[in-house]
């Protein structure tokens, strides 16, 4: 069943004002040193994994592949996983990789593919709330347990904080404005909190946390939203994982992110890979899973 | 059929959502002078629901229910989409009104009294609302640049005009006619209690700023005259949504007119009138943030806890998401069918909460000791397919430990289509989740929750105190709530009292619960006697009463808890043990809320070995009393008998010992927050 979007807002948005009116403290995608002039960029990446096995459980791991699409393409995928069932999904919105089976320890795997990134969108456009949306994009509006946009924690962080934004003399862009209070106002912190309402309650997040609160805040301005987990080739961590957030408008989704302060523009080196909430690495409670992932730079065109 | 089906064949009998009696009335709630006139003179009679084109599926919901089909209302100024979209919503042409003289006197042919409020002024509409609806006479809202002539008003045969704004419309009156002008807020309540008379028992408040803002403001205010007319209350509007604003304009309001109300409900969510935020006692008391990461607590207002005092007043909420909500949600109080159904009662569904389950399972025999249908599922046993079995048939939910998503999909949207009249959310922080909307919008009028994390002792002590008030005091929700947090708040200072330091947690119970619903609501129970006789109190001239029966309710044992209390024998985190055996036992207490006897504020220990705590609530001359009989060994239990509390003038005249916490009791502890 799906639910219908809650009327959320009743803003006048003065559509046609330009990017940016708003006087957004955030830097931008298109001001920063990003890569909206770079040449397309392919890896190859191996994610390694460790599975632990739990007592008895056959082990059922579901790990993101990254989508094909306008921005990335996904090329081959091999997995070493002696022990388990492995299946490789590649087509579709979420191409994956399946490990199943039974094993008695722990026991290593590795998941290979390449990927390329294509140059950035342009400037992200004016986005406003839907009135009516199409059905398609009613799951990006409804509330669901990761995303509590009907929570009133909610609408008070918004009507306290965007509201004195919106209330200005000028032209606004409400979905900057969302931004810019999220980034404000929600701090990022190492061992910050990662689910919505706790985010808002404790005002520290890591920053998948700061993502997550973000899209809720769009969705209860009934902006359609979902957040994005992805990969930073360029990042130096173990997991090298990436969070931000897509807002859809004029047709398509578009990037942006509350804890990085940029729009429009994925930086460059970012990939997606599981979007809405699901997570890149996903056990069903079946196992514990750590994993590591490295990342060159490949030169043969994929 | 599961075991939730099978509550619905049982006999309880609560308001659910299926709306009868006359046609749904469907109108714009934008326009507030004709909503007001609408919801005032249909209100009463037949559900009006306010059609937001924003939130059609509230409005679908609302006349997909009613029974008697609907009609529509709109002005020739209603935009042409709203119109038609009413239309459709109706299934037929909307009749335009522009004309608000014309409809108030189709409502009130011959009213008594006539207030004319000004139409575009939001807050004397309001004000001009409530005094008519306390009247029972019309309201007329005019716009003071074109007052309607003497002649249309010649033959509309009314005894008594009174104009109210600031400054009140000018209106020609037909000759012989008078005319009295309030121009000042307190005069209309003055008005509106001298027609109520002072021993009313309920104040509304509402705050007209409800209206403004950018994320879906709620403008619940605009259903507060009906609210206060369906209570027999005076309407109070508030100038700030600051707690301490709120408070001191409401006293002084009840000051003012001389009144003694025992409830106050408080129309508008919490941008609208804000509950008081106190520093988190756990947190502040060097203890570990809670795991959701508030380090404050919303505090109801009007609740004193936060003073360390009693709370007063019976106190409830009327929250809903926006006006369409609000109207469909009043109607179905207002005008909803009763339907059957039972008890359903969800307990630790992480298994990770034995004390709390401990306690419910003997919340759950008291109810059946009261011959109540009750459903019971611990453990494993809650599934996601038990849960919406509940949903859909019991007509009281109780949930009992971590917050859970009882209404929402993993991937988005809503999972169903009827919830329970009355649930009770007793885990953390369950009143900021998206549930309670939900719940209201599915059909829910009343829900019990918190606004912080809580330790399952504590909460589940809180249930049980509230159904304790409910089956055998027949208390209204708003005094079982406020009952049930008093008895926490007692509970703490006692375990403060006998040096535990975890008094923290339990206070931080006291403070977060509250009730989103109507304060004088009843859930129309039919228990029948009690099959085993409950602990009783008596109030006589100069001494409380408690008679302990000796046979208890079953015994509940979960992991290394035990308890098997007596009828009404109250529990909490107090435990106790037996030398180092692992097993512990919750200590029985005793609790009564009584009118206090005139000049007798507190109550003293009956004999030595009692712990008695008291409190009394001055508005309400209310007396609280918590008792601990003497006993410090598990398996001994209270002894049946009779024990006269003696009432004195204060507190300071009980002849006090210093309490003697034995070494085999201990506080709830590491009893982990859900």
């Amino acid at each position: 069943m799906v639910g219908s979007p809650r009327r959320r807002t009743r803003l006048v948005l003065s559509v046609g004002a330009a990017l940016g009116a708003l006087a957004v403290a955030l830097p931008r995608a298109d001001a920063a040193p990003r890569d909206h002039a770079a040449p397309a960029s392919q890896w190859n990446v191996t994610v390694a994994l460790r599975v632990t096995p739990k007592d008895g459980v056959p082990v059922r791991i579901r790990l993101a592949l990254p989508p094909s699409d306008a921005m990335q393409r996904l090329g081959e995928v091999t997995v070493t996983a002696r022990g388990l069932h492995s299946e490789v999904v590649q087509d579709g919105d979420e191409p994956h990789v399946l490990l199943s089976g039974t094993i008695e320890k722990p026991l290593r795997v590795a998941v290979s593919y390449a990927v390329a990134r294509e140059r950035s969108h342009d400037a992200m456009p004016l986005v406003v709330p839907l009135d009516a949306p199409p059905a398609a994009l009613m799951p990006f509006l409804t509330p669901s347990p990761l995303f509590q946009s009907r929570s009133i924690l909610v609408r008070d962080f918004l009507e306290t904080n965007v509201s004195p934004l919106l209330d200005a003399p000028g032209p606004h862009d409400l979905v900057r404005g969302i931004q810019q209070v999220t980034h404000d106002k929600l701090v990022w912190a190492k061992d910050g909190k990662s689910l919505t309402l706790d985010v808002i309650r404790s005002g520290r997040a890591k920053r998948i946390g700061i993502e997550r609160a973000f899209t809720t805040f769009l969705r209860c301005a009934r902006v359609p939203a979902r957040l994005v987990e992805g990969l930073d080739m360029q990042s130096t961590t173990r997991r090298k994982r990436a969070f931000w957030t897509e807002v859809w408008s004029q047709n398509q989704w578009w990037p942006i992110s509350a804890s990085g302060g940029w729009s429009g523009r994925l930086p460059r080196g970012w990939i997606a890979l599981a979007r809405d909430g699901q997570r890149a690495v996903r056990t069903d409670k079946t196992a514990t899973v750590t994993y590591s992932v490295q990342v060159t730079p490949r030169q043969d065109p994929l | 059929m599961t075991r939730f089906a099978l509550a619905a064949c049982v006999a309880w009998s609560i308001t659910a959502p299926a709306l009868a009696a006359a046609p749904t009335q469907l109108l714009p709630v934008d326009d507030a002078a004709l909503a007001s006139v609408v919801l005032l003179g249909a209100g009463p009679t037949a559900p009006v629901v306010l059609v937001d084109p924003q939130d059609q599926s509230a409005a679908e919901r609302a006349v997909a229910a009613s029974s008697d089909g609907s009609a529509c209302l709109a002005g020739t100024a209603t935009a042409p989409a709203v119109r038609d979209l009413l239309a459709r919503l109706s299934g037929a042409p909307c009749a335009l009104q522009d004309d608000l003289l014309g409809l108030a006197r189709r409502f009130w042919p011959t009213p008594a009294t006539v207030v004319v409020a000004p139409a575009h002024d939001y807050a004397w509409l309001l004000r001009g609302a409530a005094l008519a609806g306390a009247l029972g006479g019309a309201l007329l809202p005019v716009d003071p640049a074109h007052p309607p002539s003497p002649a249309a008003l010649a033959d509309w045969h009314v005894k008594e005009w009174i104009a109210v704004g600031a400054p009140p419309p000018t209106l020609a009156l037909p000759l012989g006619a008078t005319l009295r002008r309030l121009d000042k807020p307190g005069q209309v309540i003055g008005e509106s209690v001298a027609r109520l008379g002072t021993d009313l028992s309920t104040v509304v408040v509402a705050n007209p700023a409800d209206r403004r803002g950018h994320f879906s403001p709620t403008s619940l205010s605009l259903l507060a005259p009906l609210i206060a007319l369906s209570h027999h209350a005076p309407l109070v509007l508030v100038s700030d949504s600051a707690p301490a604003v709120i408070e001191t304009e409401v006293r002084r309001a009840i000051a003012v007119n001389r009144l003694e109300p025992t409830h106050i409900y408080l129309v508008g969510d919490e941008l609208a009138l804000r509950s008081h935020r106190v520093p988190d006692p756990v947190f502040a008391a060097g203890g570990p943030e809670a795991l959701g990461g508030g380090r404050d607590v919303r505090v109801e207002l009007f609740s004193e806890i936060q003073e360390q005092r009693p709370q007063d007043y019976a106190v409830g909420r009327f929250v809903a998401e926006d006006a369409t909500q609000g109207s469909a949600l009043l109607a179905r109080q207002l005008h909803g069918a009763p339907t059957p159904g039972g008890i359903a009662v969800m307990s630790n569904a992480d298994q990770v909460f034995a004390l709390g389950e401990t306690i419910s399972r003997t919340t759950i025999s008291e109810l059946r000791n009261a011959g109540l249908p009750v459903t019971a599922a611990f453990r494993g046993d809650i599934t996601p397919a038990t849960i919406q079995d509940a949903m859909h048939h019991a007509a009281i939910l109780v949930w009992e430990g971590h917050a859970r998503d009882l209404t929402l999909e993993e991937g988005g949207g809503v999972n169903v289509d009827r919830t329970p009249p009355l649930v009770v959310l007793q885990g953390c922080y369950t009143f900021d989740r998206s549930d309670p909307f939900i719940l209201f919008e599915r059909g829910t009028q009343n829900v019990v929750a918190t606004s912080a994390a809580i330790y399952s002792a504590s909460g589940s002590s809180f249930a049980r105190a509230f159904f304790d008030a409910v089956v055998y005091d027949r208390a209204d929700l708003g005094t079982a709530v406020r009952n049930a947090r008093n008895y926490l708040l007692a509970v703490a200072q006692l375990k403060r009292q006998r040096g535990h330091n975890d008094w923290t947690k339990t206070y931080r119970a006291a403070l977060a619960f509250a009730l989103w619903g109507d304060p004088t609501s009843r859930p129309p129970l039919s228990a029948a006697p009690p099959k085993l006789a409950p602990a009783s109190w008596r109030v006589g001239e100069d001494a409380l009463e408690l008679t302990v029966p000796a046979k208890r309710l079953k015994t509940a044992t979960v992991d290394r808890y035990t308890a098997h209390p007596v009828p009404r024998g109250m529990l909490s985190g107090l435990i106790l043990r037996a030398g180092d055996a692992p097993e512990r036992e919750v200590k029985e207490l005793f609790y009564a809320a009584v009118a206090a006897p005139a000049g007798m504020t507190a109550a003293c220990a009956p004999a030595a070995g009692w712990d008695v705590i008291t409190q009394y609530a001055a508005a309400t001359r209310t007396l609280f009393v918590l008792a601990r009989p003497p006993g410090d060994k598990p398996g001994a239990g209270s002894a049946a008998g009779t024990y006269a509390f003696p009432l004195v003038a204060d507190d300071s005249d009980c002849p006090r010992a210093a309490p003697s916490r034995p070494a085999t009791e201990e506080d709830e502890g590491t009893d982990a927050p859900p």
